[in-house]
């Protein structure tokens, strides 16, 4: 029984002692406040069992994202676990049990990371360690490492690491790069093989036709007969052909063998001119604290602007360089005051056997801007002048002064 | 300036009789709101003799703000008497009936454009099964766009078995009674502000008719609810209220959806609103004072906007009063006090408000608020 109906007992008792009018106003009184009593209680129980529906909502809906995250823990395509501020792994996946040889119940709340990791970059992985645990933001959160497989073998690794905010504790994805780095190292080597071949054969290659210049220009100067001249002039002619086709091939194998970097747009164009003799031509460079991520030919690329301008400018007097950033990347324009390019030749004079013997150049450059997806082209008007404009997405391009981060 | 009085009482009879003795002016419109708990039906008929227009609806709780008196109460009838001008509005009630709920919302829209050629809807809805937002997109799609509609669904004291609307002309446990005005000489602004927060993962609903969902994730409506609440078929409907799917529509905004009723049979459950098939919904929850104090900024924000009314409705969800119990007061009184004005409304099983956009959209757990203003007559 509850209080509330005790104490209406008890109440019934001592109205008999009052007059009815009485009797009828506290009945009234006490049912109303009975009612409000009642409504609170059954607020009271709502609260609890709202509260109690929480609590059941909060605990299923964290089992589901523990869950969750298990299973993409555990799917990831990468080897993952997760290290303490000790350096113990208190989680891993089935992943990294295939990548090291040990089982979870090896490695988990056992195995510490750092005595997985080849010896002589133990210290160095420790020093990572410790100084993501400081908040160091330069901590590397992306490197490759080694680490040693239950049976002694060394593989390679990427490993991409951070640590669980608020607490001290990393999460690390191991991938096992031991092939593609076995492969990269062959083709390496391959290419270098492919290079010393090639240059030795280019070296004597030259040799050989220096020999035929000077056979033929010795010729030239013992005969008279205007036949025989113009053959060996022919004869020069295929000989000069053969040795800037052996130059072209020089050009184009240095391209893509090193890795593309950041690189001063405006400094690179203004370190370039210095080296030319650009003449009565007057130069203007707008492009200032920019660098642009490219092949470590880029140099290459305003050289042959500049060589372009000048040999096939004919009116030419300036040359200017500006940028301009748009939406979808920075814009770098090298424009001048020379002939121009006829509207039919403003493709072809990207091929490497067109146009007054422009090709090699441009060509070359395409290819040079081509391996960081930048893209050159020319976009001025005949007899006003010619325009090139190289064209860089973002993401390849950023601050100079500040090595700010990528636009 | 209509004049406007605000009356309160536990029985329906008191509530009848207080409204019979009222003098100080003589009434166009009464305005009523009575928990179930009253009988809906007597109070319905005792209005019907009042000799002027009603709007009524049955309750999960009685708001009002006049004179004197507190603003939220329970197992009471709260009335709003005012003479507003005949000419700016007018009061029916719909049976729904076998219509579709489209076609239901297009027949009241229809009523009132035949009545005012920029019309503005308050509507209170009876029936648990009735799908609100496709009541609400049935006005709007005979309306011209931009159309105000507020207002809610009936309540039944958190008892969720049967919800009336009435007005002097009858009752309807299957119906709408609304209210339209004049927006060329009355002004009708508003908020709708919420402030629940989804929880957990994302699931789907796999299957579904209209406000009906059958599957989630390929599970029984009713057992999932169950399970994630922990609670039994008898408290699933007057728990599961307080904690309305999240869902995401296509177009990347969100809307809250509450339980109105079970089926066991088939393991479905009936929501307030429309819940596609396919939706990308989660449960929410409400966690702490800062949502009333939100929807203080919000309703100060009104205000610095909209700052004349002489008379403030308010449809607040029974899940509001069931969660943040007397602080749900704070909201009340706050629009209250800086309007100066009278303040009636009741707690209710849907809302009808402005959404995010400005469009007049179906919510839960929202409290809505309408600003009801004449316009200054033109020269």
């Amino acid at each position: 029984m509850r209080q509330t109906d005790l104490l209406w007992e008890e109440m019934q008792a001592l109205l008999h002692y009052l007059p009815p009018a009485d009797q009828k106003r506290v009945y009234a009184s006490f049912s109303q406040a009975l009612k409000g009593v009642t409504v609170l209680e059954s607020k009271y129980t709502r609260a609890i069992k709202d509260r109690a529906a929480v609590h059941a909502l909060l605990k299923k809906t964290s089992e589901d994202l523990i869950q969750r995250y298990q299973t993409i823990f555990e799917y990831s395509c990468t080897a993952m676990i997760v290290i303490e501020d000790d350096g113990i792994i208190s989680l891993a996946n089935s992943l990294f049990g295939n990548l090291t040889g040990y089982s979870l119940s090896e490695v988990e709340n056992k195995q510490n990371f750092f005595t997985l990791v080849e010896e002589d970059l133990r210290d160095t992985l420790r020093e990572y360690h410790a100084r993501r645990r400081l908040g160091d933001p330069a901590a590397p959160q992306m490197y490759e490492s080694k680490i040693v497989h239950r049976s002694g073998k060394v593989l390679d690794v990427a490993i991409s690491i951070g640590l669980f905010p608020g607490t001290r504790q990393s999460i690390a994805s191991i991938t096992d790069i031991t092939d593609p780095k076995a492969a990269e190292a062959s083709l390496r080597l391959v290419n270098k093989k492919l290079n010393i071949l090639s240059s030795i054969t280019r070296h004597d290659i030259s040799n050989q036709i220096m020999v035929l210049s000077t056979y033929l220009e010795l010729t030239r100067m013992e005969i008279t007969d205007p036949h025989l001249l113009g053959y060996i002039k022919n004869e020069e002619i295929a000989a000069n052909a053969i040795l800037r086709q052996i130059t072209f091939t020089r050009d184009y194998q240095d391209i893509g063998i090193h890795s593309p970097v950041w690189q001063d747009a405006g400094k690179k164009i203004r370190e370039t001119a210095g080296t030319l003799d650009l003449r009565t031509v007057s130069l203007t460079v707008d492009v200032n604290n920019v660098e642009i991520f490219a092949d470590p030919l880029l140099e290459r690329v305003f050289f042959n602007l500049f060589e372009n301008a000048v040999r096939h400018g004919e009116k030419i007097t300036q040359i200017r360089f500006s940028s301009t950033e748009s939406p979808e990347g920075l814009f770098i324009t090298c424009e001048d005051d020379g002939a121009g390019v006829p509207w039919a030749e403003k493709e072809n004079i990207f091929n490497r056997k067109y146009f007054k013997h422009t090709g090699f150049g441009l060509y070359l450059s395409r290819e040079i801007l081509g391996i960081t997806g930048i893209t050159l082209r020319e976009t001025g008007k005949p007899d006003v002048g010619a325009s090139f404009e190289i064209f860089v997405p973002r993401g390849r391009y950023r601050e100079a002064m500040h090595q700010g981060a990528a636009r | 300036m209509p004049k406007i009085a605000c009356l309160s009482a536990y029985t329906c009879e008191d509530l009848d009789e207080r409204v019979r003795q009222h003098r100080k002016f003589t009434p166009t419109l009464g305005i009523v709101f009575g928990s179930p708990a009253l009988g809906i039906p007597g109070l319905a008929e005792a209005s019907a003799e009042w000799g002027f227009p009603v709007f009524g609806s049955s309750t999960a709780g009685e708001i009002l703000k006049g004179e004197s008196g507190s603003q939220t109460l329970e197992q009471s009838a709260v009335c709003c008497l005012t003479d507003l001008d005949s000419s700016l509005f007018s009061v029916s009630i719909f049976e729904k009936g076998a219509a579709s709920f489209s076609d239901f919302g297009r027949t009241i829209a229809q009523w009132g454009l035949r009545l005012f050629e920029a019309p503005a809807f308050i509507i209170a809805i009876s029936g648990l099964s009735n799908d609100g937002e496709a009541i609400v997109k049935g006005i709007q799609s005979a309306c011209p766009s931009g159309t105000p509609i507020y207002g809610g669904l009936s309540g039944d004291d958190s008892n969720f078995k049967e919800t009336f609307v009435f007005s002097h002309n009858g009752l309807s446990t299957n119906g709408a009674v609304a209210i339209v005005l004049d927006t060329r000489r009355v002004s009708i602004h508003g908020i709708a502000t919420s402030g629940w927060t989804g929880v957990g993962v994302e699931m789907v609903v796999t299957s579904s008719e209209g406000n009906i969902v059958h599957t989630i994730n390929d599970r029984s409506a009713v057992d999932l609810y169950r399970e994630y609440l922990n609670i039994s078929p008898s408290e699933l409907v007057q728990i599961g209220v307080t904690f309305p799917l999240l869902v995401k529509r296509p177009d990347g905004n969100t809307v809250l959806r509450a339980v109105m009723a079970a089926d066991f049979s088939t393991g479905s459950l009936i929501f307030a609103g429309s819940v596609p098939s396919g939706s990308r919904v989660m449960f929410s929850s409400s966690f702490g004072y800062e949502i009333i104090e939100k929807s203080i900024r919000e309703i100060n924000d009104l205000y610095h906007d909209h700052p004349d009314a002489f008379l403030i409705m308010a449809f607040s969800c029974i899940a509001r009063h069931s969660v943040f119990g007397d602080a749900v007061d704070d909201e009340i009184k706050a629009a209250s006090d800086l309007w100066h004005a009278p303040l009636i409304g009741f707690f209710t099983y849907g809302e009808i408000g402005p959404g995010s956009t400005g469009v007049c959209d179906f919510h839960n757990e929202t409290l809505s608020l309408v600003l009801i203003d004449i316009l200054p007559t033109r020269p």
